[in-house]
């Protein structure tokens, strides 16, 4: 690098220019095709599921119990009489009992199309809880010919608006959880690594104390202590925190390690000796050399977290209704009839393998990106 | 202590890791230090890896709390000394004293511009308004040979000489009085030591700046200081002036250092001794001369007694710790020194 800094004339003519380290990261992010298709996919999974009522064209209790485990309608193009359009169709569907196997079966009615309409107004719901609205992304305009892409459940609910529904809690409690996580792991790492003496034994020892235990039992005792009468919100805060308390562990003692490197650094030295207060040398020194390495092991941390709710809910000790989430959409298929006769009610889980795949890409990218040098 | 004196070590101790009830535990990295040093002098401190030459300079900046011993300052507000000074003592003389260290690339945070890392002594202490602490990162970074425009630059965009220039300008901001300066060109091209050594040298006489500068490198000693400090296993050797201490040292330790100098290019081939040996481990405790295991002239007192560090016969100005300086002729740097005759 010749005297850059000292002749600063050519990066004005943008002949060349140095990169900034934010620059060079960018870069080696958008070199990692994985990881930036897996942030595509995240972005439209948590804007379709944060604006479930707008993407999902039925309601999440919207049952008809006429279509009780009717399979996934098919959306066509071509019609017998009306001929082929690019709008896409489906046919009303209706349910005869067999008389070989004297079940339901579900056959097309093919006397007419059902076009389905895009941004079409329909049930109201509210915006995130808040703006009142009725807008859709795609329904049809007749409520007896409903179109269902993963199927319905056993009381004729939209499988793919419940999903939506469902996914609101399912990825929320990823992201709440790290936040929590994230807070508690940095702020007991940082304490533990900067002070060390007394409070680091202790935390240590309660650290390796936590770990000891399988997670999954720990977190199945923790989450059947939370007393059935709460009301939903109680009960998922309480599934969150239940979460975090066991994965703040790991990131503290990375954080821990991260803090007891950086803090014989020179350039800590440096602060130290123009007086700086330990604050400020953990907000400006520590914490910004340690930000890359706290946000990939929360990336990192999301996916846990997610299986982990998932988990509890399948088992019925998570979320529980009329809150609705991924793992407990999948405890509706928890027998193998069920699974035999109906297998689109595994749809879920197709959702949860995507989302902790996309994280997990995701989190990979970071890494290699949090060191734009290599 | 005269008028000019700027800060009086002395008996400075430090002990790493020492269990307090067990005697001569831990590590003894700094072993009853003494010397005074002038206002606008340069004192180099000098010795192998492991003398604590380092130590020392940290002991000063108050990184390291010493285990024993005083460091008066003067500040501008009286004297103070530094061994047991408070938090908020400490705070307020750390504006009087700052560091320059050896790794550029250490030293400067890599996540900060460089207009934040030169500023950040100034809001430490609060001196300015935001728009004069700018004026004065710009004049600074301008004097230390950076254009103005690498302000917005961050460490990874600079080249090693550039770096030190910025940990220059960082330790002046809040304009000390002594520097304390840790191996800064040991990291460097030799080319861009010359020039960072006279950016030094240029910035003293301006700014009338005290410095201790820590080295161990002879040659770069040579060239910036008034006296200098040789340290051993913690324990100083011998004190002297510049140019007595190259004309004629008075320990064989010193004697040895110069035998281990490189010859200049184009001077005479020397004859030299090389020092054969490790640095002993600085353990607790230990009897006589730290010195003596590796030294030719070593006999049983100096295995025995520990030497004082006292005036030296022939030059009462350098002080020595040997008990036979007086009678050895160590010759200068570039006059070998005659064959040692048996000790009486």
């Amino acid at each position: 690098m010749a005297d850059a800094a000292t002749n600063p004339a050519p990066a004005a003519k943008g002949d060349y220019r140095l990169l900034s380290v934010r620059q060079l990261m960018w870069r080696k992010f958008l070199n990692n095709r994985l990881a930036v298709i897996s942030a595509l996919v995240l972005i439209v999974l948590y804007l379709a599921t944060i604006f479930a009522g707008f993407t999902a064209p039925y309601g999440p209790q919207d049952g008809v119990s006429r279509l009780s485990f009717a399979p996934p309608t098919r959306v066509r193009f071509c019609d017998e009489n009306a001929g082929c359009s690019l709008r896409p169709f489906v046919y009303a569907t209706t349910a005869e009992r067999s008389k070989k196997t004297f079940l339901l079966e579900f056959v097309e009615d093919r006397s007419e199309p059902h076009y389905i309409y895009f941004f079409e107004r329909g049930a109201p719901y509210k915006i995130v809880g808040l703006i009142p609205w009725d807008m859709h992304l795609f329904k049809t305009r007749n409520d007896d010919a409903r179109v269902s892409l993963l199927g319905h459940d056993q009381r004729g609910r939209d499988l793919f608006s419940r999903i939506l529904y469902g996914g609101q809690v399912s990825l929320s409690v990823g992201l709440m959880g790290v936040l929590i996580l994230v807070i508690l792991g940095s702020v007991i790492g940082t304490l533990s690594g900067y002070y060390g003496g007394w409070f680091d034994a202790v935390t240590q020892r309660f650290i390796e104390t936590l770990r000891v235990f399988p997670e999954i039992p720990l977190w199945m005792a923790l989450s059947a202590a939370i007393p059935p009468l709460w009301p939903p919100e109680w009960v998922y805060a309480g599934i969150v925190v239940v979460l975090a308390f066991l994965g703040w562990t790991g990131l503290a003692r990375e954080v821990r390690g991260l803090t007891l490197s950086l803090k014989k650094r020179d350039f800590v030295l440096a602060a130290q000796a123009s007086g700086a207060s330990t604050g400020r040398i953990v907000r400006k020194h520590l914490i910004p050399n340690m930000m890359s390495h706290i946000i990939v092991t929360a990336t990192l941390a999301i996916p846990v977290t997610i299986l982990g709710e998932s988990a509890l809910s399948f088992l019925g000790i998570g979320v529980r209704p009329p809150m609705m989430s991924w793992g407990l959409l999948l405890s509706d298929a928890f027998k193998v009839q069920v699974i035999a006769l109906y297998p689109w009610m595994l749809a879920p889980a197709g959702f949860i393998l995507i989302t902790v795949l996309a994280f997990n890409f995701l989190g990979d990218g970071l890494r290699d990106m949090v060191d734009p040098f290599s | 202590m005269t008028d000019d004196t700027i800060l009086s070590v002395a008996d400075l101790s430090l002990r790493f890791g020492a269990k307090p009830k067990v005697k001569g535990s831990g590590l003894l990295a700094v072993n009853k230090v003494s010397f005074d040093l002038k206002q606008g002098e340069t004192l180099s401190i000098v010795g192998e890896s492991g003398s604590g030459k380092t130590t020392i300079g940290r002991c000063i900046a108050r990184l390291y709390a010493p285990s024993q011993g005083s460091m008066v300052f003067q500040a501008k507000d009286g004297p103070v000394d530094l061994a047991t000074l408070d938090k908020a003592g400490l705070r307020k003389v750390r504006r009087e004293i700052q560091m320059l260290f050896q790794d550029p690339n250490a030293s400067l945070n890599s996540r900060m511009r460089i207009g934040e890392i030169v500023a950040e002594p100034l809001e430490i202490h609060g001196i300015g308004t935001k728009a004069e602490r700018i004026e004065r990162v710009r004049s600074l970074l301008e004097r230390v040979g950076l254009s103005a425009d690498a302000v917005n630059r961050y460490p990874h965009q600079l080249s090693g000489g550039q770096r030190q220039r910025v940990g220059i300008a960082r330790a002046l901001t809040i304009s000390p009085r002594l520097l304390i300066c840790d191996e800064p060109v040991s990291a460097l091209d030799v080319s861009v030591q010359a020039q960072v050594l006279n950016l030094l040298g240029d910035l003293q006489k301006e700014m009338g700046l005290t410095y201790i500068f820590v080295s161990h490198d002879l040659g770069v000693v040579d060239y910036i200081s008034d006296r200098i400090m040789v340290l051993y296993l913690g324990t100083v050797m011998e004190l002297a002036t510049r140019d007595d201490l190259f004309a004629a040292p008075a320990h064989p330790y010193t004697r040895a250092l110069l035998d281990a100098m490189p010859a200049r290019v184009g001077g005479k081939h020397r004859k030299r001794k090389v020092l054969s040996g490790e640095i002993g481990g600085p353990s607790g405790l230990r009897k006589g001369c730290v010195f003596a295991g590796r030294c030719p002239f070593a006999t049983d007192i100096c295995r025995t007694h520990e030497p004082e560090l006292r005036p030296w016969r022939r030059r009462p100005e350098t002080r020595v710790a040997c008990h036979h300086a007086d009678d050895l002729d160590l010759g200068s740097y570039d006059q070998p020194p005659p064959e040692p005759e048996s000790l009486p």
